[in-house]
């Protein structure tokens, strides 16, 4: 009887303990969160991409309430958060949307290979093999680095092609990153794009790749709003000037301008 | 003296590595090891928190529980004091160390009710060790368990560039590659007495 006793005294007594020591802790260590911070929090999307620069969201909305960020580089949440946010904060701000664009469109079937690769089955990987194996040394090598950095789901490999779901795509620059080739960038939603990254002549290119851009100049021409050079053998559209009346795609006798 | 560090040492880094021969913490193990920098810092957590546990739960077995001839309460009074000293931990932490906190503090809780930290307090007495020896116990296993993490973290990256059959992919071949990792550490069986 008496062993139940200390066994019962032992163990509840040590809860009562540990319960009074937590709870004086949570008092005396407390400390105070900013409601601010909590606000500007519930707006993100919580996608923890670091796309804005900071470290998560939590990292942003730290920064914006302490006026160290500006409100508009969420770029998942886009226009819809960059509003929220001016509504608790004040001021207005406009985010152009943005999603990832690949500039090349080779499949398998058009891009030449100068040898056949079977190592590890990373771009990263094939790159360090004289630049990969295609005869095109600007091309996608298409082993989906950039799939495996998207957090989103939003880039698919479809014959040899890396694919954007723009719909999904928040333009956080993760595959950016990720490319060791370079030739995926962050480009304004909704305008068309050269697919294309080779730099060579029209008849190297050609040889390099059947998909590949010859420099003909034929959408420098047809563009009305002097939106696109060819410099380097390759188009080029600034974004600032294209209205994406989508002329140059339908021009292009390559295919390579994509919308 | 310096034998006996010598060998707890050894057996916590090795022999009995708390992941590898003795299956506590096979759950971090598998969650964290994902990634290197998330590894160390969660086995860096653990081993903090295995010595501090340690520190508190043997003079309360040897001063309160023995004496008393309540030895058989030591599993729900060390699972009580460890869940509490963790919680209390993450407080002091977020008060005065942010930078520390920041880094481990999202471990902190994975840790409250973890089996290897347990275990490591239990061990303690079976193997019937003094206060020093039950620090030092409690050091290598951490120093154990970070030393798989770390190995572990390191193949499950080059695990995840290879070409894997889709049947295997994810949490199979995981279980594979630990098992294979387990197997290579029974062979330091014998190594240090």
């Amino acid at each position: 009887m008496a062993g139940f006793i200390y066994t019962v005294l032992i163990v509840g007594g040590i809860g009562l303990i540990l319960g009074a020591l937590l709870s004086f802790a949570a008092k005396f260590f407390s400390v105070k969160s900013d409601e601010k911070v909590e606000q500007i929090r519930a707006c993100l999307p919580g996608a923890n991409c670091g796309a804005c620069g900071f470290s998560g969201c939590d990292g942003y909305a730290a920064a914006i309430a302490a006026g160290q960020a500006e409100y508009n580089l969420c770029t998942p949440g886009g226009q819809g958060t960059a509003q929220e946010l001016s509504k608790i904060l004040g001021g207005n701000v406009t985010v152009v949307a943005k999603t990832a664009v690949v500039h090349c469109n080779h499949c398998f079937d058009k891009a030449v290979s100068d040898f056949a690769y079977c190592g590890l089955n990373s771009c990263a990987a094939a790159n360090i093999l004289y630049n990969g194996s295609l005869a095109c040394k600007n091309a996608c090598l298409g082993f989906g680095d950039c799939i495996k950095a998207c957090e989103f789901n939003a880039l698919k490999l479809e014959n040899g092609n890396i694919v954007v779901d723009k719909n999904i795509c928040g333009g956080c620059g993760k595959c950016v990153k990720a490319c060791p080739k370079g030739v995926i960038t962050l480009e304004v939603k909704c305008l068309p794009y050269v697919a294309c990254s080779n730099t060579e002549k029209g008849a190297v290119a050609r040889k390099q790749c059947t998909a590949a851009c010859i420099g003909c100049k034929k959408c420098e021409k047809v563009c009305e709003h002097n939106a696109i050079t060819v410099k380097n053998n390759l188009a080029v559209i600034d974004s600032a000037l294209c209205v994406g009346c989508n002329k140059c795609s339908a021009a292009c006798p390559v295919g390579c301008i994509l919308n | 003296m310096t034998t006996t560090i010598v060998s707890i040492l050894l057996a916590g880094l090795l022999t009995e590595n708390m992941v590898l021969s003795k299956f506590l913490g096979i759950c971090p193990f598998l969650g964290t090891s994902k990634k290197f920098d998330t590894a160390f810092s969660m086995s860096l957590a653990v081993t903090a928190v295995m010595v501090i546990a340690t520190a508190v739960t043997y003079p309360l077995y040897a001063f309160v529980l023995l004496p008393l001839n309540l030895a058989y309460l030591q599993t729900i009074v060390f699972i009580l004091v460890i869940a509490a000293l963790v919680q209390f931990l993450e407080t002091v932490l977020k008060k005065y160390a942010k930078p520390i906190y920041e880094s481990l503090g999202i471990y902190l809780p994975l840790i409250t009710t973890n089996c290897a930290v347990l275990g490591i307090t239990l061990l303690n007495f079976t193997k019937g060790y003094n206060f020093f020896e039950s620090i030092i116990n409690a050091l290598s296993a951490g120093l154990g368990f970070m030393l798989a993490l770390v190995i572990f973290a390191g193949i499950r990256q080059k695990v995840d560039e290879s070409d894997i059959p889709e049947g295997l992919k994810g949490l199979p071949i995981t279980l594979i590659a630990a098992s294979i990792v387990s197997l290579s550490f029974l062979g330091f069986a014998g190594i240090g007495g």
